[in-house]
């Protein structure tokens, strides 16, 4: 069986987290998970301390892509042959892990990816405008069609694991995405179904989501030619 | 603008993108902070192969010399890249020390 770390990177979701691993006790009890506390201001380290969470307690906020590479990192040093980011707001079905991991083994994927809207279609808003121009921009540098490449949802197989732990450009984001694929590494999609967040507020704002749009064309339209395929 | 000044920009440009580049490429520089450079250069280089645009805004605003704008323009993307890096390198101190006292404390603990 292949050996997986579930990570879940967590800023003040104090509201959430009891839950979120609630749940992923008693759906995948099979699987090793570890929190990333990402230097929350609220409860979420005492929650976890409390309730004997197995929990990386990092001392200062590092952002999602310090907290989600200290999770790559803790399981390419603990032996782990594949790492899934699971969100701590609950927006992530864990109901949907096995079947992740299943598809990774029987299509020798190195990324799966739980994409919303593999065979649903997407709707009509703002936030998706914006995916769709993500997903345009990497079907034509890479020539493959990710239906969802804002989805947090990610497996990591054991050749990506390392680049993403030890990588300078390799931010659990799109473009990081494009450059996989464009490094030959086989990227499959399933279809899965996200909640809405129950509690606390998501880190995109109006200005950010700007910022981030802008960036992640950049980079995959431009920067990516110059990145060596490792 | 003189054909010096302009040949000026459009190679020191260039050279400061291709620097970037080549930093990207041996992984020692982050994407995000390459985006400022490049726009940068991109700026430079347009006013160097288009000076009209220099001329015509340096009419409009009613400076004397066209390369006077120019300088303005620099000075003040650099001034920009000042003020957003005092605060990043603030944003890191402030880490640093907590870092630093984290370490220290929990030190403390294990060893008692």
């Amino acid at each position: 069986m292949l050996k997986l770390l579930i990570v879940i990177p967590a800023y003040n979701e104090a509201e959430n987290i009891e839950m979120v691993i609630r749940e992923l006790e008693e759906t995948v009890p099979e699987y090793d998970y570890v929190v990333i506390n990402d230097g929350s201001a609220d409860r979420t380290a005492e929650i976890c301390r409390e309730k004997g969470f197995p929990m990386l307690d990092l001392p200062v906020n590092l952002g999602l892509t310090g907290a989600f590479q200290t999770g790559m990192r803790y399981a390419c040093e603990k032996g782990y042959d594949a790492a899934i980011q699971i969100d701590a707001d609950g927006q992530h079905d864990p109901r949907y892990i096995p079947e992740m991991v299943r598809v990774m083994e029987e299509e020798e994927a190195d990324l799966v990816i739980g994409s919303r809207f593999k065979t649903e279609k997407k709707p009509h808003t703002a936030r998706m405008a914006g995916s769709t121009l993500i997903e345009i921009c990497i079907k034509v540098t890479t020539g493959k069609r990710l239906t969802d490449p804002t989805s947090g949802m990610r497996l990591y197989g054991k050749r990506v694991l390392k680049q993403m732990a030890y990588g300078v450009n390799f931010r659990p984001e799109p473009d990081t995405m494009a450059h996989l694929i464009r490094s030959g590494n086989k990227v499959e999609e399933i279809q899965v179904t996200m909640r809405e967040r129950t509690a606390g507020d998501s880190y995109l704002t109006i200005g950010r989501s700007a910022r981030y749009m802008l960036q992640m064309c950049m980079d995959i339209l431009f920067i990516q030619w110059v990145r060596k395929k490792e | 603008m003189t054909t010096a000044m302009r040949v000026m920009l459009i190679a020191g440009s260039v050279l400061t993108a291709l620097y970037v580049l080549v930093r990207i490429r041996r992984n020692r520089m982050q994407t995000e902070n390459s985006l400022f450079w490049i726009f940068f250069s991109l700026i430079l280089v347009i006013l160097g192969i288009f000076p009209q645009i220099a001329h015509w805004c340096a009419r409009a605003l009613g400076f004397i010399s066209t390369v006077n704008l120019v300088y303005l323009v620099i000075i003040f993307l650099l001034v920009v890249k000042v003020f957003l890096q005092d605060q990043r390198l603030a944003k890191t101190e402030a880490q640093l020390t907590k870092m630093a006292q984290t370490y220290a404390i929990d030190h403390k603990d294990k060893s008692e």
